[in-house]
């Protein structure tokens, strides 16, 4: 399973958490291992499930993904962080001083548009065999 | 709550004017025996004492006077700062309320782009990417397809009715439509306690006057299902006969409000407001007996329409 991306979804909206479920099974080389409502939610699991890749809702009350996003890189977790948005999406610059790996209006969300965001995020190629890492124990 | 109208009291002024009408008075009197021992003088020929008479009439009518003069621009002055205080007072309550209104405005915009936000917004771009999930899926697995877009059309009714309920939040179209009595009426149905709803001359009046006694009359019965303890109805009426003001009051029979005033919350604070800025008041106490009563009472303009049925 060295090859497979365990994704943490992590989103306030109970709707979106839905679909992201769906996607994520929908998506091959892909495999959701939990997801959050919350910032600090998404702290805790991420220290414990090690997940690839995180997508990370931008608008959340209390802790927003920024700022979650700015806390995970801090925990050397070693996650990827690709903010996901229904509005604008932050600027690049602001991005990286979060250090998140890159961002995705919720919209264009859909099985390519993850390849296309993991392979960016990790600067391999889009991929039908994507390059995990093996996660730290 | 202090009405935001200064209160009209006694002038305080008043007794200083009085004083100035007496010293005028007296001084025309001065005047008046000094005009006729001079009058006296002149028929009767020069003689000293009379002279110095008339003279010393002249100076007291001439002194009284002055007096009167000095004590009424006192009691002007007084009148003045009095007035230019009050003015102030009401100035300063206006200007709190309005900034109390367009702060309530920006606080209500936000709100409804929240619930969009999390509401329809995210139901829609979650069906975009299921949906594009599901065709795929037509190809692979074509039932399992079929199931998630019957699935899919329920989440479109989801966000339909979220959208409705949303809009009718932001102006209920009954109240556009059919006006304040329909409008009253259904939200009526929905409330927690049974209402007894009773309107008599009730017109069309201008959008402003009908949201501001929808909202406030809404507000009332919410505060009387949420707040009026043992209550077993609420009975609204409303009164347009009079022509010129509307009156509507909500009446609970919950327990007798304690004496003294109500801490007014947000809910009340945003009653006032919404009737001041259409030149309304509002007046919250215990009703007769038990219970709490909230009267509203908004003057109106000649109503667009009258109800049908009624006499003129
Ligand atoms: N019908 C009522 N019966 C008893 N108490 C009431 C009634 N309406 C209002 N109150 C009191 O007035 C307070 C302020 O009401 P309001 O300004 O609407 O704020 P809120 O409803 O959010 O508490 C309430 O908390 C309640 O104690
Ligand atoms: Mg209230």
């Amino acid at each position: 399973m060295s090859g497979t991306v365990t994704v943490l979804a992590v989103d306030d909206q109970e709707v979106f958490r839905r679909t992201a479920r769906r996607l994520l099974a929908a998506a091959p080389g892909f495999e959701q291992v939990g997801e959050a409502a919350s910032g600090p939610e998404a702290l805790r699991l991420a220290a414990e499930l090690r997940p690839d890749l995180v997508l990370l809702d931008v608008r959340m009350p209390g802790m927003d993904g920024i700022e979650t996003a700015r806390r995970l890189a801090r925990s050397g977790v070693g996650a990827t962080v690709v903010l996901i948005s229904l509005g604008e999406l932050p600027d690049p610059v602001s991005l990286r001083s979060v250090g998140a790996a890159g961002c995705l209006r919720k919209q264009d969300l859909s099985v390519r548009a993850l390849d296309r965001a993991w392979a960016a995020a990790t600067g391999g190629a889009a991929t039908d065999a994507p390059r995990g890492r093996s996660a730290p124990p | 709550m202090a009405s935001s109208v200064p209160e009209v009291r006694r002038l305080p002024a008043q007794r200083e004017l009085r004083v100035a009408s007496w010293l005028r008075a007296a001084g025309a009197a001065a005047l008046a025996a000094a005009v006729a021992a001079a009058a006296f003088l002149a028929v009767d020929g020069v003689r000293r004492e009379p002279a110095v008479a008339a003279l010393a009439a002249v100076l007291v009518a001439a002194l009284l006077l002055l007096l009167a003069q000095r004590s009424a621009g006192r009691a002007l002055a007084s009148e003045n700062r009095r007035l230019t205080a009050a003015a102030a007072t009401a100035t300063r309550e206006l200007r709190a309320s309005r900034a109390r209104i367009a702060a309530s405005a920006e606080r209500e915009r936000r709100r409804i782009e929240r619930d969009l936000h999390d509401g329809a917004q995210q139901r829609l771009v979650a069906l975009r990417i299921e949906l594009e999930l599901a065709e795929e899926l037509i190809g692979r697995d074509p039932s399992l397809a079929a199931e998630r877009l019957r699935e899919l059309e329920r989440e479109v009714d989801e966000a339909l009715e979220e959208l409705r309920a949303l809009a009718h939040g932001v102006y209920p179209p009954l109240l556009a439509d059919r006006g304040l009595v329909e409008a009253l009426r259904a939200s009526a149905a929905h409330a927690a306690l049974p209402v007894e709803l009773d309107a008599t001359g009730v017109g069309r009046y201008s959008p402003e006057i009908e949201s501001a006694v929808y909202f406030c009359a809404l507000e009332a019965l919410q505060n009387a299902c949420k707040h009026a303890a043992g209550a077993d109805r609420v009975a609204i009426a409303l009164d347009g006969r009079s022509g010129w003001e509307l009156r509507a009051s909500v009446t609970d029979d919950g327990a007798r409000l304690p004496a003294g005033r109500l801490a007014p919350g947000a809910g009340i604070t945003n009653m006032h407001d919404r009737l001041a800025a259409v030149g309304g008041r509002l007046e919250i106490g215990p009703a007769p007996g038990r219970g709490c009563a909230v009267r509203i009472r908004v003057p109106v303009p000649l109503p667009v329409r009258r109800p049908p049925g009624r006499p003129r």
